[in-house]
């Protein structure tokens, strides 16, 4: 037993303690006698028989009422520590757009990843579910928060509400999840990543599933394993897919890791329900009451900011039962941006006040207010169910959501500002503005969520016979990097042209990094989407040197591999490992992420340099190498 | 609410969960030991209390509630192994919180465990993570408390030998 002191030291390394955060009220609902059950006794049996068929028809209708019981009677999970409670008060007490005072927290559950706890609270306000996660140990943080209408859960088995990011310690993790609400007939959940699979319980009608990975340094990445989908297992012992937009970028169809090279690709156009024909146009939109200066809504206590500053505003509140908050008004930035066109007076602009937010968050304006119609958005989230937010023009009294799903969902809107929640999943979709008589006064569309796709092949227009003979900054040596068997990667300019020739163009400017230029070269014509060859430079330390080259020529030759970009990509990925296997290691295969899309990424074995190859899946007549160095050389 | 009062035969619910909250990291402990999954003990768990809720007027009060309330774990956790679980278990889920999949020492004590007849390892679950005596151990699984040492001793004879074998 050298190896474990004691038996009892063994046992301990086979099963990691538990934590005492139960469930009591959970037991207590499913240990009751069903209404069904109630009703059997009192009846006789042919009224019983009657009664069970139409009981069991009105449950499959509404969805069953009592799927999220732990929310339905009020009191889901356990009152919330109290520094936790202290630190959502604080907060609140200092958010413009705040719940309301006394809002009392739940402590839902709690999951630990990368050493900290989080805890997963909850509240109501008004007809929406509130989900709040936080560190333990930072209760007066942001963290995420989320409400969600409870019609909105109806008939679902789970939603996936938000997601969840934090960055901890040093050296830093990031811990990344999911969390949301399950009904009553989920057992668990499970979350697939792109490598592996978790599965956690659900609890008071939420769960949460967090891992952890190190963040990495920009000189040692680390390998993504973003969640690519999410499914309910039921306790009937079925597993539901759960759909789920990845990061913001789209849905894997399945909610399962792709099994070929896949990218997310636009979502095809979908037919959206609703009006598609603006019946009764706005002669001359606009907004009277923003003309004229009146007191509408409240004061704006931030006018100014530093970057923004409104000569008139006023604050909008559109919906009672979420705090979120606009200041609309006649506004201008203070410092415009050089390739921005000069604006000559205020525009209205609409500024969000984002509920626990200590300032105000993100302004829109509009500098030709309505010239596309009577609608305009003012922008919106990347989450799992985004706020669309926007200003509507005089004449429109009601603003419907129609979502590709097939709901309709009322936006709030008042004083011509409107805010509206729409889940991912459901777009695309189309936002209508109805004037009081009925009549369709305006429409604008919502762009529809991408979709995983497989990557396409590379097309090749002209055989290998058929090219030229490579120029000589056409000739690589992917071992060394070196191009014509010149060093360029950390060279300077100069330098580089020394090596390579002259280039047909040079970008003088083609950034700016703390006031000095830092140009780009072109070989092979000249421009981005046409040149054979674009060296790309940085700076550090007081120093330009070349940090990327990208290839599109089609006549690249490697010393070893012949013309590389005449391979398909899992070839060319194929090739790479068994020639070069000793200078690079796979650092992620093609196409196996679609956030990264129809690319693959070798890093050389201390992780200084490396080589990327793929195709733009749009433009597929085009695959492209590029060769990178993280430091000076 | 308590719907029985003491001294009478039956558990109150205030009773039940008293110690379910008193000994739920113990009783998911055990489950997960049983079972093999840490989310299915979780679920185990609430599965045996909804059991001991509705059976609750059953509790003899012959041996102590905390006995009884094991015994329904065990058996719960026992059930669900039988009836074999979700195949959709990926390699991420473990019985273990922390995100260190491929310790050989934790593999090898769960082959080593493994090896051991059920009720062997049933009575060193009921030992070790939930630390019951052995009369309650003995009421938990219906047998003797001399069953119980004898058992445990056996356990750890055989636990301690396969141990050796495997680091070897």
């Amino acid at each position: 037993m050298s190896t474990f002191n004691s038996v009892s030291e063994a046992l301990d390394l086979l099963v990691d303690p538990f934590d005492n955060d139960g469930d009591w009220d959970a037991i207590l609902r499913r240990s009751a006698p069903s209404p069904t059950h109630r009703r059997r006794r009192r009846m006789v049996f042919a009224v019983a028989l009657v009664a069970l068929l139409t009981i069991g028809a009105t449950a499959l209708a509404t969805g069953l009422a009592d799927r999220f019981s732990a929310w339905i009677n009020g009191t889901p999970g356990r009152p919330a520590p109290a520094a936790d409670q202290q630190g959502f008060s604080r907060r609140n007490a200092g958010a413009y757009a705040s719940f309301p005072h006394g809002t009392k927290l739940r402590l839902l559950l709690q999951r630990k990843a990368a050493g900290t706890t989080f805890s997963l609270l909850g509240f109501r306000n008004g007809d929406t579910y509130c989900l709040r996660l936080i560190r333990s140990d930072h209760p007066v943080a942001i963290g995420r928060n989320q409400c969600l209408r409870a019609a909105e859960l109806r008939g679902l088995a789970a939603l996936v509400i938000d997601d969840a990011s934090f960055t901890i310690g040093r050296p830093a993790q990031n811990v990344n999840g999911v969390f949301g609400f399950a009904s009553d007939n989920v057992r668990s959940i499970r979350v697939a990543l792109a490598h592996g699979a978790r599965r956690v319980s659900v609890s008071s009608n939420v769960f949460l599933a967090l891992a952890s990975q190190p963040a990495g340094t920009p000189q040692h990445h680390t390998i993504p394993n973003p969640i690519l989908g999410v499914h309910a297992l039921m306790r009937d012992g079925r597993r539901i897919n759960i759909p789920y937009t990845v990061n913001g970028l789209g849905i894997v169809p399945g909610g399962t890791k792709p099994t070929v090279p896949s990218y997310f690709g636009r979502a095809a156009t979908t037919n959206v329900p609703g009006p598609v024909k603006v019946t009764a146009p706005i002669g001359h939109p606009q907004i009277g009451w923003i003309s004229r200066h009146e007191r509408r809504g409240a004061r704006n206590p931030s006018p100014r900011e530093p970057w923004f500053a409104f000569s008139f505003s006023r604050i909008i509140r559109p919906d009672p039962n979420n705090p979120i908050a606009f200041a609309v008004g006649l506004g201008k930035p203070l410092h415009q941006p050089p390739l921005y066109h000069p604006r000559r007076g205020p525009d209205i602009c609409l500024m969000t006040f984002a509920p626990l937010q200590k300032r105000a968050g993100s302004v829109a304006c509009f500098s030709k207010t309505f010239a596309g119609g009577p609608i305009m958005f003012g922008g919106w989230t990347s989450d799992q169910v985004p706020e669309f937010s926007g200003i509507a023009a005089d004449g429109i009294t009601r603003l419907t959501v129609y979502s590709s799903s097939g709901r309709t969902i009322p936006a709030a809107l008042r004083d011509n500002v409107f805010t509206v929640s729409v889940p991912q999943i459901e777009l695309p979709a189309r936002i209508v503005g109805f004037t009081r008589a009925g009549m369709v006064a305006g429409i604008i569309d919502i762009p529809g969520t991408s979709v995983g796709r497989p990557c396409p092949a590379a097309v090749f227009v002209r055989s290998v016979s058929q090219l030229p003979a490579p120029e000589p900054w056409e000739q690589i040596n992917l071992a060394t990097m070196q191009i014509d068997g010149h060093r360029v990667l950390g060279e300077t300019p100069a330098q580089v042209e020394a090596a390579l020739g002259t280039p047909d163009r040079i970008d003088k400017n083609a950034s700016r990094e703390n006031g000095i230029s830092v140009p780009r070269l072109f070989y092979g014509g000249t421009l981005p989407s046409t040149a054979g060859l674009i060296v790309s430079f940085t700076r550090s330390a007081g120093r330009v040197y070349a940090n990327t080259v990208t290839y599109q020529s089609p006549s690249l030759t490697d010393v070893k591999l012949g013309h590389v970009l005449r391979e398909q990509p899992p070839q060319l990925q194929e090739q790479i490992r068994t020639t070069y296997g000793s200078v690079y290691r796979p650092f992620f295969g093609y196409g196996a992420d679609p956030r990264l899309g129809c690319i693959a990424t070798f890093r050389d074995r201390a992780s200084r340099a490396g080589i990327s190859f793929g195709l733009n899946p749009y433009r597929p007549s085009r695959p492209y190498l590029t060769m990178s160095t993280n430091g000076g050389g | 609410m308590s719907l029985m009062g003491r001294g009478q035969e039956g558990a109150s619910l205030d009773e039940l969960r008293e110690v379910y909250e008193r000994r739920l990291a113990e009783f998911r402990r055990v489950a997960a030991a049983i079972v093999g999954d840490r989310e299915v003990a979780s679920d185990v768990v609430q599965d045996a209390f909804v059991r001991a809720v509705r059976r609750r007027d059953s509790f003899a009060r012959r041996g102590s509630l905390d006995a009884w309330l094991w015994r329904i774990v065990v058996n719960t956790a026992r059930d669900g192994r039988a009836t074999g679980n979700d195949s959709s278990y990926g390699p991420g889920e473990r019985i273990n919180g922390t995100d260190d999949s491929s310790d050989e020492h934790r593999a090898a004590v769960r082959a080593a465990v493994q090896e051991l007849p059920e009720r062997q390892r049933l009575v060193l679950f009921l030992r070790h993570y939930a630390d019951l005596d052995y009369g309650s151990i003995a009421v938990a699984l219906s047998i003797s408390d001399g069953t119980v040492a004898a058992t445990l001793h056996a356990a750890h004879s055989r636990l301690r030998e396969l141990l050796s074998e495997v680091r070897q």
